[in-house]
């Protein structure tokens, strides 16, 4: 039998040399437990030398062989080429990072961002080392220890379009390893970093695309952490103002004291993958739910105006051409009730029992207040 | 064992982004739970002549909408998901649209709808 063979497009780009990234194409012998990484060594060793990328572990543990594979941000020791056949793989460097030579990225941005978040455990004053250790229970481990499995391996900010767009954005690996810490019953740095998470730039430019939580190789799931600080954020918020003498003050006001580099999108980014497809029906949901808050209003109006006006305003929603708007309407406005439950049951960390309630419950849960608010509104609205 | 206490650390106030994701919040909670029951009614079930006859006569429907507590009900329904579209909206023009600059007039544009839209409905249920 003849040896089978898979085709890559590797991406190169060498200061200096070519003004432009290109692509070298090269053909490798394939097996079926092959990996992307085992292509791009074989190429280093076989084919060509000059190839620069960066590898060190070939496990998921080390973080270091994030690439693009076929436009998606993956760990190439963790990504079978067997995925692709007969396609050849297109492998590219992380998007959203400066390119210092081939598939190598500049990843000195991140480094600057995860100092800032200070994580570590910050303590009010250290007891000193013969009192022991501070402990925990396996409750209080279970808390945090998710959003401690980082790797650093940058593929969620490769994912994040809000960092693209916005490279100051504090993005997902540093937040959630700054909740990681706020979590952590040992640890009372909490109002340290909210000078750094609870700012523009920090948690408040995040809009739940949820991508960086998809692409994450350590179910870290940023994208819940980030939601997760919001909630604090405002439940803090809350609870000072209605009990103003205790708890940590947030302050804010400091800026960002180091360069960044100039983000290369494509102008219609959000039309590249479904997943961002989907994310942007959903944010233009909020047009169709805007417009409803807006036809309520009319409602109230003509009502406040007397039953000529009234009567007037019933005619016109009995119109075919308005009753077709509110059927389009009605599905942009469950689409976001869908997607809203969703997020919803995502971000809410509920525990019963000490365990953490799975998704799914979350979501019944949701689904079934809904349907009791809608009977609730339905019956005052027709029949009460 | 118990989480020790945090760290004081006062200053000025916080980032306005915490009322306005807030209120975002609040708006995508309403809209999600209450407004498919309401379209369907007004918008679908009347006009296709689903509902009883007197259901949304003027004179039952003025009398559920003077109830104070309805009142309130409807004031947080209108007005909360007005915030909830400006806020997606704003960053749908930021980060789809990629405009970044003029950043406080879109958001003062949007935020400023909002709460124009808050100000008639308060007006009009005054006024019922």
């Amino acid at each position: 039998m003849a040896e089978e063979r898979m085709a890559l497009k590797v991406a190169r780009w060498r200061p200096g040399h070519v003004p432009v990234p290109y692509y070298d194409e090269y053909e490798v012998p394939y097996r079926e437990d092959m990996v992307v990484l085992d292509a791009l060594n074989h190429i280093k060793d076989d084919i060509d030398g000059s190839l620069a990328y960066r590898w060190s572990c070939r496990m998921g543990v080390c973080g270091s062989c994030g690439m693009m594979v076929n436009g998606e941000p993956r760990l190439t020791c963790a990504t079978f080429l067997r995925e692709f056949r007969p396609e050849p793989v297109v492998v590219e460097p992380l998007q959203h990072f400066p390119v210092v030579r081939d598939l190598v990225v500049d990843m000195s941005d991140f480094m600057e961002k995860l100092k800032e978040v200070k994580p570590w455990i910050i303590r009010e004053d250290e007891k000193p080392a013969e009192e022991g250790e501070y402990l925990q229970t396996p409750e209080e481990i279970d808390v945090y220890k998710q959003f401690s499995m980082c790797i650093n391996c940058m593929l969620c900010y490769s994912a994040c379009p809000v960092y693209g767009q916005d490279p100051d954005f504090l993005g997902p690996a540093a937040i959630a390893l700054a909740h990681r810490y706020n979590l952590d019953s040992r640890d009372q740095g909490r109002a340290e970093r909210k000078d750094v998470l609870e700012v523009d730039w920090g948690i408040w430019d995040c809009t739940f695309v949820g991508e960086c939580t998809v692409v994450c190789p350590k179910d870290v799931d940023p994208a819940g952490a980030i939601q997760r600080s919001k909630v604090a954020a405002a439940t803090g918020m809350l609870r000072s103002v209605v009990w103003p003498f205790s708890g940590p003050k947030v302050r804010t006001g400091a800026g960002r004291r180091y360069p960044v580099h100039v983000p290369k999108m494509p102008r219609a980014w959000w039309l590249k993958t479904a997943p961002y497809r989907r994310f942007v029906a959903r944010e233009l949901t909020s047009v169709f739910v805007a417009a409803w808050s807006v036809i309520l209003l009319l409602f109230l109006f003509a009502l406040s105006r007397g039953p000529e006006a009234y009567e007037a305003f019933l005619r016109w929603l009995g119109l075919p051409a308005i009753i077709a708007l509110s059927a389009v309407t009605l599905g942009a406005v469950v689409y976001h009730t869908g997607t809203w439950l969703r997020l919803t049951a995502h971000v809410l960390a509920v525990r019963f029992l000490g365990k953490a309630v799975p998704g799914p419950i979350k979501v019944g849960a949701l689904v079934v207040a809904l349907i009791v608010a809608s009977a609730v509104v339905a019956y005052f609205h027709v029949w009460w | 064992m118990a989480k020790p206490k945090q760290r004081e650390n006062r200053g000025p106030l916080p980032s306005p982004e915490l009322a306005f994701w807030s209120l975002f919040s609040a708006g995508g909670m309403v809209a999600a739970f209450l407004f498919p029951v309401h379209i369907a009614i007004l918008g679908i079930a009347y006009g296709l002549g689903w509902l009883p006859d007197d259901a949304l006569s003027y004179e039952r429907v003025l009398d559920l909408v003077r109830h104070p507590l309805a009142k309130l009900y409807l004031g947080v329904l209108v007005s909360l998901p007005l915030f909830h579209w400006a806020h997606r909206f704003r960053f749908t023009i930021h980060h789809e649209l990629g405009i970044h600059g003029g950043k406080l007039h879109i958001a003062a544009a949007c935020y400023g709808t909002a709460v124009v839209g808050t100000a008639l409905t308060i007006w009009v249920l005054v006024r019922i």
